[in-house]
This record gives structure tokens, C-alpha cells and sequence, in this order.
């Protein structure tokens, strides 16, 4: 039983990546406004020169290096949540999601699947991110350790919790999409992506620490510089893995209570 | 063995303003009990509560009230096992597909969610029972609307279910693919139990054993289709076309109206005798005689009234 829903993970990410080849422009042109939007924000930094920002010096102090990070972080995060809200909701406009729902296939099965095939798009994203930070500008990730993949595994907790408590409220109330564009700026805003949270105002840096994701891009961040002591890495570890189990418990609910008012009141199919 | 009792759905609806919300009652206390082999047809008009009827027999939306079991299984306790047992050709069944993978991957990714994972021989007899060979590896997005349709019960197939629940499965397809489904699921599926769903009378009363009006969400009529047309209607009618129409009017039934005499019996033999007798005794020249039997159109339509 168990063994056929990890095989049925496989045959959705194989359907995904079928589909996905079959719109090859839109796959080529994704990957390149990853890059144009690295070169965008890399050049801007640029107007700094090479000297160091006083804000950035806990994370080295060098602008391109602080945005490639943030960029690979934040990109491989919503990856896998634009990937998990968006597939359900195109299998529901689609009306396949009933077809799916006749074959007895677990609901948290499709998810994992979504999640999965996020992650492995978003991991793309990432291999494309350091080739170029490395080819154009130098940047090297040597400094990865085990912790920046115990982060990044659990951001990918994290957000397929994020993915399934979005995927839940899409089947609950539908029209929820657009949401995801103000969700995310606003998120991105406090989780110091492209500037530390330090050079927000006063009164607003204490917010970060209510968002989620800001744990998995500082985190992040810290695990790639050696002198980070490895007790607060930890922190960031086990914040991460509690945020995550109960990203996914809440998500896995959300997703039962979304799916059986839809049910009751017969919106399977429509978004 | 499919049976329903005092099966209720409502749903709430924002009305046509938008603002106050509504409830409709779209199965109104419905008990059905469909017999194992069975083709039994379900009638009624749009937004009769055909789909919601079908919907709710496969698992796809909870009643409010009653009881459902299809081969023994009950559809919200045993929903898993209830899927095992059906196949479902939905109304819309152009978008229970993915167009832009080939009828053969849409057949295989389907086949796999069912954990057949040994599928390629069941795979290929559908493709060769549903004329699909050449196409198997095109895009279905390429595919005609009757293909689509094929390839929509191939997939409702994939497991030879006992049991199938077709809504609208001929609407949209040209007569030469309607009469092969028709053939196929005459000839095919007799051993399996069918739920036939539509408005189409024709088809219903071609295809089904045992037929169930219905309309504002309530069981109308029930029965043959026989059984129907004697309940429903218990006279034919004998229709006359003669220059002399005037000459039956004696007839107890007839209406004349032009050269049209049109008279209503429940005794065709004797009334028939009785024309015949007055054309021979009269002399008079007929133009045409033929008796109409009561077609389930007009069984409907009175259905639908009362």
C-alpha cells in the first residue's frame, strides 16, 4: 500500500515533467528570467563598487554574493509553493482532479508529488543560479556544509506545508491564486532576500521574526559562512523542523477539511 | 448491485444577484436498487440531478442524507472500495483527460494511479477494442472530439470494473462513433451494471432494461420502458389520411381535423377492423393509415409536467 503511493509519486512527477517538455518555450524562457533577473539585481549591486556595506558585513559584506544566496534560497522556496498551489489548481480548472479522485490515490500522495517535482525544479533553478554566480561573477559555494542541506531540505518542508496549506484553502475557497503573488513580495520583504532585515525601520524588523521563511534564508546565509558557530546553526535547525512538522500538520488539515467542503458541496472540478 | 435509499443533496448557492445565498435541492429523497447486469437509464431534464445523482453514487460528492452501497460497499465508509468497483465516464469527460499528453501516457498514468502496474496487455486491448492504434502516441489534443470520447472510456475501463456510470456518454459524437459505442457497450459490457445518464430518449429507450424519470431532483417514473408507455399511456392512436375523412367520424375516439382523422384506442385491433370496414363499405380512397404507440418522449414530457 505504501510502496504503490511512493511509486505513484514517481508516475505524477514523470506525467509533470512530460507536460512540462511539451511547453518548451515556456520551460526555456522560465529559466532565463531566473538568470536575467540575477544579472538585473547583480549589476544594480554593482553601483556599490567593491566596497563593503556596513549592513551586509555579518554576511561577508559583499552585495553579490548576499543577493545570489537570497536569490537561490527564495527561488527554490516558492518553487515548490508555486508549484504544489499552482498544479492543484490547474487539475482542478482542468477538471482532472476528479480522475485523479476516481483512482483512490491519497490526496497528501498528489501532494508530496507536487512537492517533489517543485523540488526538483527549483533544484534546477539553483544548479542554473551558481553556474552562473561562479561563470560571470566569481561566486563560489565552497562553504556549504551538511547544515546548508539539512536547511534547504527543511525549507522544502517548510514550504510544501505552505504548498498544502494554500492547496487546502484553493479547494476551500477557490479564487485564492492571486493572493500568492502579495503573499510572497510581503514575505520576501522580511526575510532579507536582496537586504538584511537590519536595514528595515525599527519598529518593523521584530515582524521578521513571525515569518517563517525568514528562518530558512538566514539560516541558510549562516550555514554558508565557516565562522558561524555550529550552536546557531543548530537554532536555526530546530526552529526549521518544528516550523516544518507544523507547516505539514496544519497543511495536511487544511487540505481534509478543504477537500471534504468540496465535496459536500460538489466544487471538485471548478476553481 | 447499486442500491440508493432516501438519497438527499443540497447545495447552497449564491443567487443571481450574488449576494443572498440559496439552498437548491438537487436529490430530493431518492431510492433506487439497480440489478447486477443491468442498464438502467436515468432521465430528466437539465439540472434535473442526473450528475449530482451519478457524483454522489461514485464518491465525488457526500449525500446529506441516506445510504448508498454499490456491490455491497458503502460510498462514505468505503469510498476506496467503491472506486475499485467503477468506472466513471463524466459529462464533461473531454476534461477528466490531459491533452497534452498522448492517449497511450494518459492510459498508462491512469492505469498506474489504479496500481495496475503490469498494464501494457490491458492497455492494448482497449487501444485495439477502441480503434485508437494509429493515434496511440499523439498528443490528445489532436484528437477528435469521438476519440477523446473513446479514449474517456478506455480509461473508465482500465480496470474492466464491474460496474459503470455513463453521464451524457454520447452527447457531442457524430452518429458513426455513437452507433460503435453503442454496439460496443451492447455487445462488450453486458455482463456489467450501467448507470446511463441523459436527455437523450432515443438512446435511453435503445439502451436501457429499466429507466428512472427524473426531475427537480425527484424520482418522476420508474420502470420498463414497456412498463412505461403501459402505465403512462394505455391507448394508441391510429392515424388516417383520406380526402373522405368525414366518413370515421362515428368512431368512438376520433378527432378530424382536415383530411387528418386521428383517433385514440385501446383497442387497436378492433378499432383497426372497424376503419377497414368503412373504407371497404364506403369505397373510399385512403391516403396513408398508420398506428403511433406512445414513445418515451411523450412519457417525459408528461413526467416532467406532473
Amino acid at each position: 500500500m505504501m510502496v504503490d503511493e511512493i511509486r505513484k509519486v514517481g508516475v505524477f512527477i514523470k506525467r509533470d515533467f512530460r507536460i512540462l517538455f511539451t511547453y518548451r518555450l515556456a520551460f526555456s524562457t522560465a529559466f532565463l528570467g531566473i538568470i536575467f533577473n540575477l544579472f538585473y539585481l547583480v549589476l544594480f549591486g554593482s553601483m556599490f563598487g567593491s566596497r563593503e556595506l556596513s549592513a551586509l558585513l555579518p554576511y561577508g559584506g559583499d552585495f553579490i554574493s548576499y543577493i545570489l544566496v537570497g536569490s537561490i534560497g527564495w527561488g527554490f522556496m516558492w518553487s515548490i509553493m508555486g508549484m504544489t498551489s499552482s498544479s492543484l489548481r490547474s487539475e482542478m480548472m482542468m477538471g482532472t482532479m476528479e480522475s485523479i479522485l476516481l483512482t483512490s490515490t491519497k490526496i497528501s500522495t498528489i501532494m508530496l508529488a507536487y512537492t517533489i517535482f517543485g523540488c526538483i525544479f527549483g533544484l534546477l533553478s539553483i544548479g542554473i543560479l551558481i553556474s552562473v554566480g561562479f561563470l560571470c561573477f566569481g561566486v563560489s559555494f565552497g562553504t556549504a556544509t551538511i547544515h546548508t542541506f539539512i536547511i534547504m531540505f527543511l525549507s522544502a518542508l517548510l514550504m510544501m506545508g505552505f504548498g498544502m496549506i494554500f492547496g487546502g484553502l484553493t479547494i476551500w475557497v477557490k479564487n485564492i491564486g492571486q493572493v500568492a503573488p502579495l503573499i510572497q513580495n510581503v514575505a520576501m520583504f522580511f526575510c532579507g532576500v536582496y537586504f538584511p532585515i537590519t536595514v528595515l525601520p525599527n519598529y518593523l524588523q521584530p515582524v521578521a521574526k513571525y515569518v517563517p521563511f525568514y528562518y530558512s534564508i538566514e539560516g541558510l546565509r549562516k550555514s554558508l559562512i565557516p565562522t558561524t558557530p555550529e550552536s546557531e546553526i543548530m537554532r536555526y535547525v530546530i526552529i526549521l523542523l518544528v516550523l516544518s512538522v507544523a507547516f505539514i500538520l496544519i497543511g495536511l488539515y487544511t487540505l481534509h477539511k478543504g477537500l471534504s467542503k468540496a465535496k459536500k458541496d460538489g466544487s471538485l472540478a471548478f476553481y | 448491485m447499486i442500491v440508493a435509499d432516501n438519497l438527499t443533496k443540497t447545495f447552497t448557492r449564491k443567487n443571481k444577484k450574488g449576494k443572498k445565498k440559496e439552498r437548491i435541492v438537487a436529490v430530493d429523497h431518492i431510492n433506487l436498487k439497480i440489478n447486477k447486469g443491468e442498464i438502467f437509464g436515468l432521465i430528466g431534464p437539465n439540472g434535473a440531478g442526473k450528475t449530482t445523482t451519478i457524483k454522489m453514487l461514485s464518491t465525488l460528492i457526500l449525500p446529506d442524507e441516506g445510504s448508498i452501497t454499490v456491490n455491497g460497499f458503502d460510498v462514505v465508509h468505503d469510498a476506496e472500495k467503491v472506486r475499485n468497483n467503477i468506472g466513471v465516464l463524466a459529462g464533461e469527460f473531454t476534461r477528466s483527460l490531459y491533452w497534452r499528453l498522448s492517449g497511450k501516457q494518459n492510459l498508462k498514468f491512469f492505469a498506474n494511479l489504479r496500481n495496475m502496474w503490469n498494464h501494457d496487455k490491458r492497455i492494448d486491448e482497449l487501444i485495439q477494442l477502441f480503434g485508437l492504434k494509429k493515434q496511440e502516441n499523439e498528443l490528445i489534443m489532436k484528437y477528435s472530439t469521438g476519440m477523446k470520447h473513446k479514449l474517456a472510456l478506455a480509461v473508465a475501463l482500465l480496470n474492466d470494473p464491474p460496474i459503470l456510470f455513463l453521464d451524457e456518454p454520447l452527447t457531442g459524437i457524430d452518429p458513426v462513433t455513437s452507433f460503435q459505442l453503442k454496439n460496443l457497450i451492447k455487445n462488450m459490457f453486458r455482463d456489467k451494471t450501467i448507470i446511463w445518464a441523459s436527455h437523450n430518449l432515443y438512446e435511453i429507450e435503445e439502451m436501457c432494461d429499466r429507466i428512472a424519470l427524473i426531475n427537480d431532483g425527484k424520482i418522476v417514473l420508474e420502470g420498463t420502458p414497456n412498463e412505461l408507455k403501459k402505465k403512462f399511456w394505455d391507448y394508441e392512436k391510429i392515424v388516417v389520411v383520406s380526402n373522405n375523412a368525414n366518413a370515421f367520424i362515428n368512431i368512438n375516439g376520433a378527432k378530424i381535423k382536415n383530411n387528418v382523422v386521428e383517433i385514440k384506442t385501446k383497442d387497436v385491433t378492433n378499432t383497426l377492423l372497424e376503419v377497414s370496414d368503412i373504407i371497404q363499405k364506403k369505397n373510399i380512397k385512403v391516403e396513408e393509415i398508420k398506428t403511433i404507440k406512445p414513445t418515451l418522449e411523450e412519457i417525459f414530457m408528461a413526467g416532467v409536467k406532473t
